[in-house]
């Protein structure tokens, strides 16, 4: 069946030309969108920053107290429950590896993680980071983030 | 096809359909598979630690991508490791060869934690790899290596150019102040006393840096002409061994020289080398 078979091999050259466009569209896409995406997925943008920065991070609980997460708290470790990134130990002026928007987008993620992801704990409200930021040789800016607040369980 | 740009696309897109020879891209599958089966072994190691994703910070980039148990998620990464050996070793690569790149974009995209530039170019070169021909013998239409070829230079340009385009890295600043902050390092390493002052100093960073940025650039474009393809990839070897020594970047260093080597080494240089080793090895023989 020669005329199945030409029909074949077109549709594959075609197929193939489709496949080629687009990855280099979608590759473009990501290199452009790497200018403003914190984490900058495929733009391969490296070495970034020397940014540096620091956080506090502490737990809210429903009477006001304010507990910092370094400290164990209903059978939870902040350090083991967060292991990427950089995040698990907080509290010194670190690098900021793939720059300062994905370090914070991280951190602001991991909060809201440990917030839904805690159901023993009866007692946070919510988490809170103060961050204090040196992006390049530019002064240190802070400010707070917050986690969504949580639901208490009202069996505890 | 429209008529206005036919005798600009046609010649292009026969170009890619031009059989060549798949020998550079199944070179390519040994280096890969390898560092393919290295990033995965340490999660399948983890996973039979019982030191999964499931239970730590993630971000899934897709919601319906299943969350596999535990127990089972580690058996795939198993199956990576293995299908990425096999590939290495040229065992069924039709079938390893895609399984590895299936494995990987699967633990890629189960957290933005996972992600690092090393990794995402790794699941690209897998994925061009996954489409060509495998058969060492094999010639098939030449578009998966020009494409191997785009996202080589992709990956260098991007890097430049984002570099360029901010002050603070192509005036030295960045470059500088990463090396500041890692002063007490830099004085207690091999460099001597008078290299350790010279890269401490902010002036040497008003050159440096533009330096990095050239060389990323010169990489990028440089294998795409005759004339300056050996220095490109020589400067690209020189370039990963000074990254190498210098930072932490996981496999990059080394995806990176085998990807930009396997791809654009001239045939004759690669018959030096080829004819050098043959008579090498007589020798000791």
């Amino acid at each position: 069946m020669p005329g199945a078979a030409r029909h074949s091999t077109t549709g594959r050259r075609v197929g193939r030309r489709v496949v080629f466009a687009g990855v280099l569209v979608l590759q473009a896409f990501f290199v452009v969108r790497a200018y403003w995406a914190p984490h900058n997925e495929l733009g391969f943008q490296m070495f970034p920053e020397a940014s540096q920065w620091q956080a506090e991070v502490v737990r809210v609980t429903a009477d006001g107290e304010r507990v910092p997460v370094g400290e164990p708290w209903s059978g939870y470790v902040w350090s083991e429950l967060v292991t990427e990134r950089g995040l698990g130990h907080l509290g010194g002026r670190r690098h900021a590896n793939n720059g300062l928007a994905s370090q914070v987008a991280f951190l602001e993620d991991a909060m809201a993680w440990v917030a839904a992801n805690t159901p023993a704990d009866y007692d946070t409200r919510y988490y809170e980071a103060t961050v204090t930021e040196w992006h390049n040789a530019d002064p240190p800016v802070t400010y707070v983030l917050r986690s969504p607040e949580r639901e208490l369980p009202t069996d505890g | 096809m429209v008529e206005p740009v036919r005798p600009v696309v046609e010649p292009v897109v026969t170009f890619l359909d031009t059989p060549v020879s798949m020998r550079p891209l199944a070179r390519l599958r040994v280096p890969v598979g390898l560092i393919a089966a290295w990033y995965l072994q340490r999660v399948f190691r983890d996973g039979l630690a019982g030191r999964t994703y499931h239970d730590v910070f993630h971000r899934p980039y897709l919601g319906w991508l299943p969350d596999l148990p535990p127990p089972m998620f580690t058996a795939v990464m198993g199956v990576g490791v293995a299908a990425a050996l096999a590939m290495a070793a040229g065992l069924a690569t039709r079938v390893t060869t895609k399984v590895t790149f299936a494995v990987v974009v699967y633990h890629l995209l189960l957290s933005a934690t996972h992600v690092h530039h090393n990794r995402t170019y790794l699941a690209i070169v897998l994925g061009v790899l996954a489409v060509a021909p495998c058969e060492r013998d094999a010639v098939g239409p030449a578009w998966p290596l020009w494409l191997l070829r785009v996202e080589c230079s992709v990956v260098y340009a991007a890097s430049g150019v984002s570099k360029l385009l901010d002050r603070d890295w192509v005036g030295g600043t960045v470059t500088w102040l990463r090396v500041v902050h890692q002063e007490a390092k830099v004085r207690g390493s091999v460099l001597p006393g008078w290299v350790a002052d010279a890269v401490l100093d902010r002036g040497a960073h008003y050159v440096f840096a533009p330096g990095i940025v050239a060389t990323e650039l010169a990489i990028a474009f440089g294998p795409w002409f005759r004339r300056t393809r050996s220095w490109a990839l020589g400067l690209a070897v020189v370039f990963h061994v000074l990254i190498e020594l210098t930072s932490r970047v996981e496999t990059f260093s080394y995806l990176a020289v085998a990807v930009i080597l396997s791809i654009w080494l001239p045939a004759d240089l690669r018959g030096r080398v080829a004819h050098y080793l043959r008579t090498k090895s007589t020798q000791v023989a």
